[in-house]
């Protein structure tokens, strides 16, 4: 690594995990820089789940590396006080109070009584469960018992935190808000590596993407890299009275790859530009032809395909060819 | 002593004292706190068979047959249901060593057994001093054999509660947990207690105290070792 560069917060290096004859991860490799937040998405079964556990050092007889950090946990096992989990299917011993469940993973985490009296009413203040501090985990409903596995991960202000399925079981209001709390807590610099298969989800907060199949890492990038390989480039979608008559003259423009038109709607055509184009020149020559035609635009969408469809083509169809 | 050490002596003896605040306000624990001395104080009173046979001598028979039973049961089941919910992931995820776990619930149950073997003992003592049927020079030999034979089941728990432990950790089902330690649990008790009254030349209580000792050390080693191989 060159003098001066920053080291990723997570190295995950080829990374296999067998249970028995069934291979969970194989050579799994992505890496994560300081505040970003990692958007994990895949089936059920893909390996989303064991490679969280590998990261935490819940599961530790796999091959490969992982590094926090740069440091190894296995040599290094302070190293696991920097991240914050939570676990997908976890219990509580039932018979605790939220605040003493709090006050116990708090101490173990290496924080004092002093720390926790102001640190945990902060923390229940930010997952929304102020008013359930004294009663007893038993009665808790199943959403008040994911906030609290969210409080837990939280507790200690970890640099990292590590969330598996975070949003599932969660009311809409209560989703909205921990999608919100992701967010700010990303703006302070915290790392945050989520995994979902809500993937509407995944496409509000994660600046990162690593779609996983079969145990083996598919595909990892920006969103919005994701989505324009997927398309070969960038695109626009025009809605104009009159543009089925004007497609050829489109297409012969130098920066236009290709013009469609729209199967079932003849003034809707969808055009594409080279793949190495910068947008905003195939734009500038776009608009240019528009004026000096006069061509009316009734509508202008810049293209993206969901995620949904990226997700699709790597998961269902095996990926781009 | 070093720093890592220190915090791991922390991690141990708070995970101790929750444990043991865990036992202390089960509804299970409880009973046994408040229900054994008073069913000892209740047989005795009803059955007027037992005429003047001391109640500290009564008690002492009742913790030696059924506290062994009740170690391997709530124990297994205990564990095996912590196991089946995923509990201790929460702890393992922060720097707490495994066998940090299972120690501190193998301690504080024994300290739960402990003080309800203790509090009907000690019941059985106060009403028989109150009623004064046992003259006081028998009285005191009664003391000392049952007292005696405290220790000796107390020993045999112990081995009955690291087996509870193990044999929870290797079932996946609570009931099954339960039927195994009622079978096993007790059995492996019993090497603590029987010898000692068969053998000739061997005194009762060292054999057990020593038996108790060496197997419960051996169980819970074991159980450690496989709670080191579990995956959560």
């Amino acid at each position: 690594m060159s003098k001066g560069a920053t080291i990723p917060v997570i190295e995950f290096c080829n990374v296999s995990k067998n249970y028995g004859a069934i291979e969970a991860l194989k050579n799994a490799s992505f890496e994560i820089d300081k505040g970003e937040i990692f958007g994990y998405i895949g089936p059920n079964g893909a390996g989303k789940t064991t490679s969280l556990k590998i990261l935490v050092g819940l599961i530790q007889n796999h091959t490969g590396e992982v590094k926090i950090n740069g440091q190894l946990p296995s040599e290094n096992p302070n190293v696991n006080r920097l991240i914050g989990y939570l676990p997908q299917d976890v219990g509580f011993q039932e018979w605790r109070t939220v605040d003493h469940a709090l006050n116990t993973f708090g101490r173990l985490s290496g924080m004092t009584k002093t720390d926790l009296i102001e640190r945990i009413p902060e923390v229940l203040g930010v997952v929304d469960l102020q008013d359930a501090r004294k009663r007893k985990i038993k009665h808790l409903s199943g959403g008040m018992k994911q906030k609290l596995k969210l409080a837990q991960a939280l507790l200690h202000n970890p640099p990292i935190l590590i969330l598996d399925e975070p949003l599932s079981g969660l009311d809409p209001t209560s989703r909205w808000q921990l999608k919100n709390t992701i967010k700010k807590l990303s703006d302070t610099n915290v790392t945050i590596l989520f995994s979902s298969h809500i993937l509407d989800d995944v496409e509000d907060i994660a600046t990162t993407i690593g779609i996983i199949h079969q145990g083996k890492l598919a595909k990892v990038g920006k969103p919005l890299e994701l989505q324009k390989e997927l398309m070969g480039g960038d695109g626009v979608e025009v809605t104009s009275p009159n543009i089925s008559k004007k497609i050829k003259q489109i297409k012969s423009l130098s920066l236009v790859e290709n013009v469609d038109l729209n199967e079932d709607d003849s003034t809707q055509v969808t055009i594409m530009f080279i793949s190495d184009v910068n947008l905003e020149k195939g734009l500038n020559q776009l608009m240019d032809f528009f004026v000096n035609e006069q061509i009316v635009v009734y509508n202008f969408n810049y293209l993206k395909p969901s995620l949904e469809k990226v997700y699709l083509k790597y998961v269902v169809e095996g990926g781009l060819e | 002593m070093s720093g890592n050490m220190k915090n791991s002596m922390k991690s141990l003896l708070l995970l101790l004292w929750d444990e043991f605040k865990g036992f202390a306000k089960s509804k299970t624990i409880i009973a046994l706190w408040v229900g054994m001395p008073l069913i000892i104080i209740i047989m005795h009173i009803s059955d007027p068979s037992q005429g003047d046979f001391p109640i500290t001598l009564f008690s002492g028979i009742v913790i030696a047959s059924i506290g062994g039973l009740l170690a391997a049961v709530i124990l297994s089941s205990t564990m095996t249901n912590e196991i089946t919910k995923n509990v201790y992931a929460l702890f393992l995820i922060r720097p707490v060593k495994r066998w940090h776990i299972v120690i501190s619930k193998y301690i504080a149950f024994m300290f739960s057994l402990t003080i309800a073997s203790l509090l009907s003992f000690t019941a059985g003592i106060i009403v028989d001093l109150i009623q004064s049927t046992v003259p006081s020079e028998f009285f005191k030999y009664i003391l000392k054999f049952s007292f005696e034979n405290l220790l000796i089941s107390l020993s045999a728990m112990s081995i009955a509660c690291a087996s509870g432990l193990v044999i929870g950790m290797l079932v996946k089902s609570v009931a099954m947990s339960v039927i195994l330690s009622i079978y096993l649990g007790q059995q492996m008790s019993v090497i603590a207690i029987m010898p000692g009254y068969f053998l000739e030349n061997i005194d009762p209580l060292y054999f057990s105290l020593g038996v108790g000792f060496a197997a419960t050390v051996v169980i819970l080693a074991l159980g450690i070792f496989i709670f080191k191989k579990k995956q959560f």
